[in-house]
């Protein structure tokens, strides 16, 4: 295992109350993996990822992050890593070669070999072009692969990304998940923390769902959907008949579960297809209207559903997504 | 370190480089005072002041608050850096976190350094009296005081992190700092509890010193003071602001 963590923890005071950030995580991370660490804002995630990059040392536990026990060999550890966190780390007063050559010296390169891996790594990421730029003349996404060569410059084997794609359009999103898979091709480690439901199913090979500073499900992203199985039937009805309509369908023999969605209820079934006219006919023999009816296969969410009770999608929920739905819907 | 130091050194002062108003604009309070406020101390005559020329004295004065208000205000650009990642990007990277803080001060040093040569010669210009060993040693007595002034600016702010705070904090403290340092008019024509007052600010024993060194008079023991004084500080507020990085 290239990152071993077994009951990590890291409480934090802020005004006299004890927040408890980490809760005794156990994490193990094979070599040459992509890593998604999932979960909604405030869940744990960069508390996390900070302990793993030698940034915070936790309270409790054991942690390995590329064979260096932490934080008793963090300067080993640090030759071994790479970091890009949520701000990314540009400096905006200095060009983009120069601030990575900067960080390929810091990291123990010499003069002319901090120049040539600089202008390999621009030339990996396709950054050549902005090698003369001042990073505050790039777009946000050109930013965001410059940061990316800034953790990489040094060809760490083990490379932390702190929500990569935050705030980054779908195609800027989609060219950095290219190069993070490339990365994996190149056999390095990549331990990401996302609350990108689609981030986290389309690139990793594997994820942990933090939820208040616990893991509450970690695998596949195939295996952990396979664990809730079936589709999802998403009803809208109205808030004010919900309850009603969760009471009804519950007991009907098809439906797997039921559960509370935004303004409806969600119902999860073996076939979608087959059960959306049993269950529009239900609804309409209690005589609730249905106003609209989504189909999608279990996702992520469901998952995260699944053992947290709420969603990463619903509205005020800590780190709720304006994703792309990837569900077919009908209107009634 | 000292590779680490000087790799952040150079690459800090190629940074100053490319916006040169910086130092244009930070020699320009200083720079005022001597041209606007020297005029009118020169010639003057007060009980106190000796025998010496109240130009000679309010000149390396002004060395002193070229260090205090140049140094003071530096940890504003540590708290972008913060904002932007900069400084967390580096302090994962094998680097001594010292170096990014001692590289940092270095380059204060060189950027005020211009400015205090420019000041100085002007100064000369204008009539000052100095022993050139003398302006030597107050010119490193000067490096030693942007380490320390910069280093504590660069503590607040990663302690403070924020800017308006920031700016009160050294709004606060800047001005008793200037005043009770004797730079404008010797402290030696205060009354007697100003003076007690006075003695615990560096700044004042280092314009004591640097006006007896250039006046070319070695043998007071404010130069040893001063000295003292500014080096125990200075690693105080290293040694803070090393740690305040650690805790990032």
């Amino acid at each position: 295992m290239v990152i071993e963590a077994e009951k990590m923890s890291r409480k934090f005071r802020q005004r006299g109350t004890t927040v408890e950030a980490v809760r005794g995580i156990d994490l193990h991370v094979r070599k040459g993996e992509i890593f998604g660490f999932l979960g909604p804002n405030g869940a744990g995630k960069t508390t996390t990822v900070r302990m793993l990059a030698t940034l915070l040392a936790p309270d409790s536990g054991q942690v390995s992050v590329a064979g260096c026990a932490l934080p008793k060999e963090t300067r080993r550890a640090r030759h071994l890593i790479g970091y890009v966190g949520q701000a990314g780390g540009t400096d905006d007063g200095m060009p983009v070669l120069d601030n990575l050559v900067l960080q390929a010296r810091l990291n123990g390169l010499g003069r002319t070999a901090a120049h040539e891996q600089s202008r390999r790594t621009l030339a990996a990421l396709g950054l050549v072009d902005l090698a003369d730029r001042l990073p505050r003349s790039l777009s946000g996404g050109q930013r965001r692969r410059v940061a990316l060569a800034l953790g990489l410059v040094h060809q760490p084997q083990v490379l932390f990304l702190d929500e990569p794609t935050l705030g980054l359009d779908p195609a800027a999103r989609a060219v950095l998940w290219e190069q993070i898979r490339a990365l994996r091709e190149a056999g390095t480690t990549v331990f990401l923390t996302t609350h990108y439901l689609e981030e986290a199913d389309a690139l990793c090979d594997r994820v942990a769902i933090i939820h208040q500073g616990r893991i509450v499900a970690s695998g596949g992203p195939a295996e952990l959907k396979r664990g809730i199985s079936g589709d999802a039937v998403t009803l809208s009805v109205g808030e004010r008949d919900g309850e009603r309509v969760m009471a009804a369908l519950e007991h009907l023999p098809f439906v797997r579960e039921v559960r509370e969605a935004p303004a409806g209820v969600r119902v999860y079934v073996e076939n979608g297809a087959d059960a959306i006219p049993s269950l529009v006919r239900g609804l309409d023999e209690l005589g609730v209207t249905v106003q609209s009816i989504g189909l999608e296969s279990a996702s992520l969410d469901d998952v995260f559903l699944k053992h947290t009770g709420s969603s990463l999608r619903m509205p005020g929920a800590a780190g709720a997504e304006s994703g792309a739905e990837t569900s077919s819907s009908y209107v009634a | 370190m000292l590779r680490d130091t000087g790799l952040v050194f150079a690459y800090q002062t190629r940074r100053l480089i490319r916006s040169p108003v910086v130092i244009a604009v930070g020699i320009m309070q200083p720079l005022l005072w001597l041209l606007l406020f020297g005029p009118l101390v020169d010639g003057l005559a007060a009980p106190g002041l000796g025998s010496a020329k109240a130009f000679d004295l309010f000149a390396p004065g002004l060395l002193v608050m070229l260090a205090l208000y140049g140094s003071l205000y530096t940890g504003f650009e540590l708290i972008s850096e913060l904002r932007a990642g900069v400084v967390e990007r580096m302090v994962v990277s094998p680097m001594r976190p010292a170096a990014l803080i001692l590289g940092k001060a270095l380059r204060d040093v060189l950027a005020l350094g211009v400015q205090a040569v420019i000041l100085m010669l002007i100064a000369v210009a204008m009539g000052l009296d100095a022993d050139l060993g003398g302006l030597l040693i107050a010119f490193g007595l000067f490096a030693v005081v942007v380490v320390m002034t910069a280093s504590f600016s660069y503590a607040v702010a990663l302690m403070l992190r924020d800017e308006n705070m920031m700016s009160q904090s050294m709004g606060f403290l800047s001005l008793p700092l200037l005043l009770l340092s004797g730079v404008v008019l010797p402290l030696s024509l205060a009354p007697g509890w100003l003076r007690g007052v006075a003695r615990v600010n560096p700044f004042y024993h280092v314009v004591e010193a640097s006006r007896s060194v250039m006046a070319g008079d070695f043998s007071d023991t404010s130069l040893w003071v001063a000295l003292g004084f500014s080096l125990a500080l200075t690693a105080l507020m290293l040694r803070w602001a090393v740690g305040s990085l650690r805790r990032i």
